[in-house]
């Protein structure tokens, strides 16, 4: 008690005190905090990534920067990015520290113009098949909606052109004015930090989506095995079926199905007739014989149809 | 309830803590060079100095004062805010790296922006409440924000335009500031 009294009495030693406890709590918190949003330090790969220029082309033969940034981290070639050009190439190998190799053309040209995409907008049947091709969700539309291309965010990878059913989608040359003025190519690619979170959201994007379709599908799928639901579908199709048989039963529509048959009959052995009229010929022929059985049949199966006997029809078919 | 606008008001226009107050001046010429940059200190200056604020209160309130020693709070608020704003870096680090990327270099730099600490203070001055003091402090950020970004757009345009060789750079930023703070000031008639 008498140390807690000289604590409150004389106010330097609780503050010492607090202070010291506080200062033992807020380093524990930062502590725990740092394991617990422990970071993997920024490696050699996000340092690449950021030496590329984000078109998320795929010309490398990897599916965007990222994992082509990923595979020369692991030793593939510097060479095999055509939009970077011969300037990527060159930043590349100076932070890899080797001496820089020109362009490996069989990946494709570098070309100084910059192009974006345009859809030709009266063509476009809406079929959101260069949405999905999209690596930075730079195309805009729905389901049987006219698309468009927005040309601030298009990288112009050249990968909506393959997709697009109808062939509708241009390259076009970019030319420059003053609205979406852009520095020449080593300041261009400084700057493609929003192509590449682009692409980032786009991957996030179609994996939320994966996962909400998942969630509807299975959502389908116990709805469908519920009883009420099935039960309900199950007298809808019993009422059709019903409306179907009463439509059978009439006698107005036995009528009409007799017309229909004699109809057909008679096609059928007027084809007969006509085909063993060409044949006429060749009188011991395989194929002379089955025309002139065909030309019986159809003769039986229309005298069967005018006698509107359906039993008598079956018949005759079975005997045939 | 008119209470609460009359101090969001206030804090935002009247009591403005750059242009009116004169606390908080190094980030508002040092970061004012870029809008985009001026975006990024905004919103980091936002969160830290409400959440630091409303801390700083509690801590005040709950230990400071039982024990009085009051008088010791500016060093602990100092302490409160470094620790704050280190463990949103690491959250941010951790759970937003698209936020990091954009405001993650200028939040360490928040410990020093004199207008965090001036805030906190001014809270155990004026006697606040605990709901006074949220919402005073989050309006001082977003006047802090407001003038900010407006006058990273002013001195965006400054650089374009034909200043006299003599108020070059620096200079003319500050009178710009002081003309800005002139009128500022018209705002004290509105409460």
């Amino acid at each position: 008690m008498e140390i807690y009294d000289i604590i409150i009495q004389k106010s330097f030693y609780s503050a010492l005190m607090v202070f010291v406890s506080f200062c033992i709590f807020s380093g524990m918190l930062l502590s725990y905090a740092s394991i617990k949003f422990k970071v993997e330090i920024i490696s050699a790969v996000e340092k690449i990534d950021g030496l590329l220029p984000q078109t998320q082309c795929g010309q490398c033969g990897y599916p965007g920067c990222r994992p082509y940034a990923e595979a020369i981290a692991v030793g593939d070639a510097i060479n095999k990015c055509p939009p970077g050009g011969q300037i990527t190439i060159n930043a590349l190998a100076s932070f890899l520290d080797m001496s820089p190799p020109s362009l490996d053309n069989q990946y494709g040209f570098s070309t100084d113009i910059k192009t974006v995409a345009l859809i030709r907008e009266d063509e476009c049947i809406g079929c959101t098949k260069c949405i999905q091709a999209c690596p930075v969700d730079a195309i805009l539309g729905a389901a049987k909606q006219m698309h468009t291309v927005i040309k601030k965010e298009c990288t112009g990878c050249d990968l909506c052109i393959d997709p697009c059913p109808v062939d509708c989608i241009d390259m076009v040359s970019v030319e420059k004015n003053l609205s979406g003025y852009k520095w020449d190519q080593p300041q261009s690619i400084i700057n493609s930090d929003r192509a590449r979170d682009r692409f980032v959201y786009q991957i996030e994007r179609k994996d939320k989506e994966l996962a909400s379709k998942s969630v509807i599908r299975n959502r389908r799928l116990a709805s469908s095995k519920n009883d009420k639901m099935t039960s309900t579908t199950n007298n809808l199709l019993k009422e059709a079926m019903k409306q179907i048989e009463a439509k059978k039963s009439t006698p107005e529509a036995d009528h009409a199905r007799f017309l229909r048959r004699v109809a057909r009959a008679k096609d059928q052995l007027h084809t007969a007739e006509k085909k063993l009229k060409e044949l006429k010929v060749l009188t011991n022929d395989d194929k002379y014989k089955r025309a002139v059985a065909s030309v019986e049949s159809a003769r039986i199966r229309l005298a069967a149809a005018q006698s509107s006997d359906l039993s008598k029809l079956k018949l005759n078919e079975h005997i045939i | 309830m008119q209470e609460f606008a009359v101090i969001l008001i206030s804090a935002i226009f009247v009591n403005n803590i750059i242009l009116v107050q004169c606390i908080g001046l190094c980030p508002f010429v040092g970061s004012s060079n870029k809008i985009e940059i001026a975006i990024s200190v905004a919103g980091s200056t936002t969160i830290v100095l409400t959440i630091s604020a409303i801390l700083s209160f509690l801590i005040d309130r709950w230990i400071l004062t039982p024990l009085n020693i009051e008088y010791f709070k500016a060093i602990f608020f100092i302490f409160v805010i470094v620790v704050i704003v280190q463990l949103i870096k690491m959250y941010v680090e951790k759970n937003k790296p698209l936020l990091h990327r954009s405001i993650g270099t200028f939040l360490p730099l928040i410990t020093t922006n004199s207008a965090v600490l001036g805030v906190a203070l001014q809270n155990i001055t004026e006697e606040h409440t605990l709901l006074e003091t949220f919402l005073y402090s989050f309006g001082i950020s977003i006047g802090f924000s407001l003038v900010l970004i407006s006058f990273s757009a002013m001195r965006e345009r400054i650089t374009c335009a034909d200043v006299p060789k003599p108020f070059i750079g620096s200079s003319i930023t500050l009178i710009t500031a002081g003309l800005t703070s002139l009128a500022f000031m018209g705002f004290i008639g509105l409460i």
